[in-house]
């Protein structure tokens, strides 16, 4: 459902007014932002998570420009992965033929598949600045393979846009895993507009692992957009630290018989962050399943968005719908916001979702007291457990990586 | 020896604890029994440090060291050990490293080396097969999904690891069958010995024909009311709380 009023379209107006390189192709993304605007709280959909900052930054489509770091000590997780950096959206490191700059950047561009989910202004706005992105195609030649991407946001003197786009093609019964790290540089404000597109075909299965280390002073949005053919798999892991302002939305659709979609993941947050996870999840064919699992860690004034949906279309019947989201409050001062939703149409589903706000669990803390341990190091435990929780069944290298970033936000 | 002497606590403003008196002599097995809502596990709670109840008078002092001023994990560190009567699940923190944790904690807090690994590990394995605690138990994380008679093997077993001065078992055989019981009472028969005292809190009899206690306490109503020896157990078994929660 495309939303008509109340819309603020000159919110959109100081990013109409950036250049840009005149390619016909965007134009109708343009006119869609142009139409539509920047998403404001006005929406139901944007209730908790404010986009003014961003809006107001005057930042402009970033342009490609030399890495200040070192491409040998960026956290690389996999000694044989497939490695891509991209700088700002910009290939710096790795096979441009593994990119959309190397295969013409438009050829494979989906460009609204975000309507029915979020009017579609943050892909319309990815679609008419995005200069490269990963583009990978998963046939035999690749198959099993890891890819490791690591964006990295390098500020400037004057504010940046960087919009990358990422698509990843999986053929029938391939079978591949993705590392993407999110990292920002410099000083000088970087802000991320990142969109996925994901095509899992029958039988294969995709393996998402997402850690979003921004800096603090940033805007980190992304949409992913995913669409699983039969007896097909996706999974996602993610870890959001960082940024001032994140927002990642997830659009899955579970098109067909047997597929399975799972998103885990956990988000920490202090100081005056807001992070923001919305989920809507399709069951558009009969025997799919969907799980969604998501725990934050709130100190400071830090504010916590989660919204969930489950939408059960009426030819999904036997559909297995999970959704969770606990969290834990360490500071009064933060604020949780969650709003889990099932809307079932099919008759014969198994759907369940829920939501906890707490503190941490008293009763287990005086426990691990009495048996000798200090209280700080009791709590530390059992936030590292409350949030490893989501890391669980993840391959082991990747799970320890992930851990010890949680358990070092926790230390600090 | 635990000393206590006039114990008053509330919580939430109700009082609970009236004035409790209480010698518990090394090497010596004191049992208190007493009727549902006499205060039986709140005395447990109170001693090991909880901070929902209030001490509103009195002292606890082991060997002359007040226990009251006293953070939980510093009394642990002392020597004292309640086995709790509903143990808590900690998901996410696996059996083995939780026990690893607690016992070097406390061994540094008493300022002795931690263990190394290995000898962790040999400790642990002894104690373990000693309660019927299994490898497989030990991986998993701590409580989660633990049966009921696994939950209190698995209090037995942290007592075992921790070597406390002074181990309170509060209703440890609630919820136990008959060989779940006799496997518990066996760890702690098995950790009697002329340094260690217990103070084993029940509701019934029963727990006390396996583990044989030296003195028999009788609390209602917050107060200690009566004292004897195991005689005193059986007695009530027969006669019930009814005339001693009148008396008080």
């Amino acid at each position: 459902m495309v939303a008509t009023s109340p819309y603020r379209p000159d919110s959109a107006h100081g990013f109409l007014q950036q250049p840009y390189d005149g390619a016909e192709w965007r134009a109708p993304a343009l006119d869609q932002l142009k139409e539509r605007g920047i998403p404001t709280p006005i929406l139901e959909r944007w209730k908790y998570t404010n986009l003014l900052a961003f809006e107001k930054s005057g930042a402009a489509p970033a342009e490609k420009v030399k890495f200040q770091g070192d491409v040998v000590r960026l956290p690389w997780m996999r000694q044989n992965s497939r490695k891509l950096i991209f700088v700002n959206g910009h290939l710096i490191l790795g096979d441009a033929k593994l990119t959309l700059g190397g295969q013409g950047i438009n050829h494979r561009l989906d460009s609204t598949p975000m309507d029915d989910f979020d009017d579609g202004m943050l892909w319309a706005l990815n679609t008419a600045f995005c200069a490269d992105g990963p583009s990978l195609t998963i046939d035999e030649s690749c198959n099993g393979q890891t890819f490791e991407i690591i964006h990295v946001a390098q500020g400037a003197d004057a504010p940046l846009l960087s919009s990358p786009r990422s698509v990843i093609e999986l053929l029938p019964n391939m079978q591949a895993t993705i590392i993407e790290q999110w990292i920002g540089t410099g000083t000088g404000v970087v802000h991320t507009n990142h969109a996925w597109q994901i095509g899992v075909a029958a039988g294969a299965s995709l393996k998402h692992i997402r850690l979003q280390n921004d800096r603090i002073d940033r805007a980190m949005l992304s949409s992913t957009h995913v669409r699983l053919g039969r007896d097909a798999n996706y999974n996602n892991v993610f870890l959001s630290a960082g940024a001032a302002t994140s927002r990642q939305e997830f659009w899955i659709e579970l098109h067909e018989q047997g597929a399975n979609a799972t998103v885990h993941g956990a988000q920490l947050m202090t100081g005056k962050q807001v992070m923001d996870t919305t989920i809507l999840i399709e069951h558009q064919a009969p025997h799919c399943t969907s799980n969604q699992t998501i725990r934050n860690v709130l100190d400071g004034q830090a504010r916590g968005v989660f919204q969930g949906k489950v939408h059960v279309h009426q030819p999904a019947q036997k559909t297995d719908g999970y959704q969770l989201c606990n969290s834990i409050m360490l500071s009064p001062t933060a604020e949780m916001n969650t709003k889990p939703e099932l809307e079932i149409y099919a008759d014969d589903v198994k759907c369940s979702h829920g939501t906890t706000t707490g503190r941490l669990d008293e009763n287990a803390l005086f426990y691990m007291q009495s048996r000798g341990i200090p209280a700080i190091e009791a709590r530390k435990l059992l936030l590292a457990a409350f949030v490893g929780a989501v890391f669980d069944g993840v391959e082991e290298d990747i799970q320890t990586v992930m851990q010890n970033q949680a358990e070092g936000w926790l230390q600090a | 020896m635990l000393e206590i002497k006039n114990l008053k606590a509330s919580i939430e403003g109700k009082d609970i604890l009236k004035g409790v008196d209480l010698k518990l002599e090394p090497g010596k097995v004191h049992a208190i029994m007493g009727p549902n809502g006499s205060g039986k596990s709140t005395l447990s709670y109170v001693l090991a440090g909880r901070n929902e109840y209030e001490v509103t008078d009195g002292s606890v002092t082991l060997d002359g060291t007040d226990m009251l001023a006293m953070e939980p994990e510093e009394r642990a560190a002392a020597g004292l050990f309640l086995a709790f009567q509903y143990p808590l699940e900690i998901p996410g923190v696996q059996t083995t490293t939780f026990l690893k944790m607690a016992v070097n904690a406390v061994r540094k807090a008493r300022g002795e080396d931690e263990l190394d690994p290995l000898s962790f590990l040999k400790r642990l394995k002894e104690k373990a097969a000693l309660l019927d605690v299994s490898d497989e138990m030990l991986k998993r994380p701590l409580n989660v999904g633990f049966s009921g008679g696994e939950k209190k093997r698995m209090e037995i077993l942290q007592m075992a690891m921790l070597e406390p001065k002074i181990a309170i078992l509060d209703e440890t055989d609630s919820g136990l069958d008959i060989d779940a019981l006799r496997i518990v009472a066996e760890g702690v028969n098995a950790l009697r010995g002329p340094d260690r005292t217990f103070l084993v809190i029940t509701h019934y009899q029963r727990l006390l024909d396996y583990i044989v206690p030296d003195v028999v306490h009788v609390l209602a109503r917050g107060q200690i009311v009566k004292t004897g020896g195991p005689e005193l157990a059986k007695e009530l078994e027969a006669t019930g709380y009814a005339g001693l929660v009148d008396a008080a």
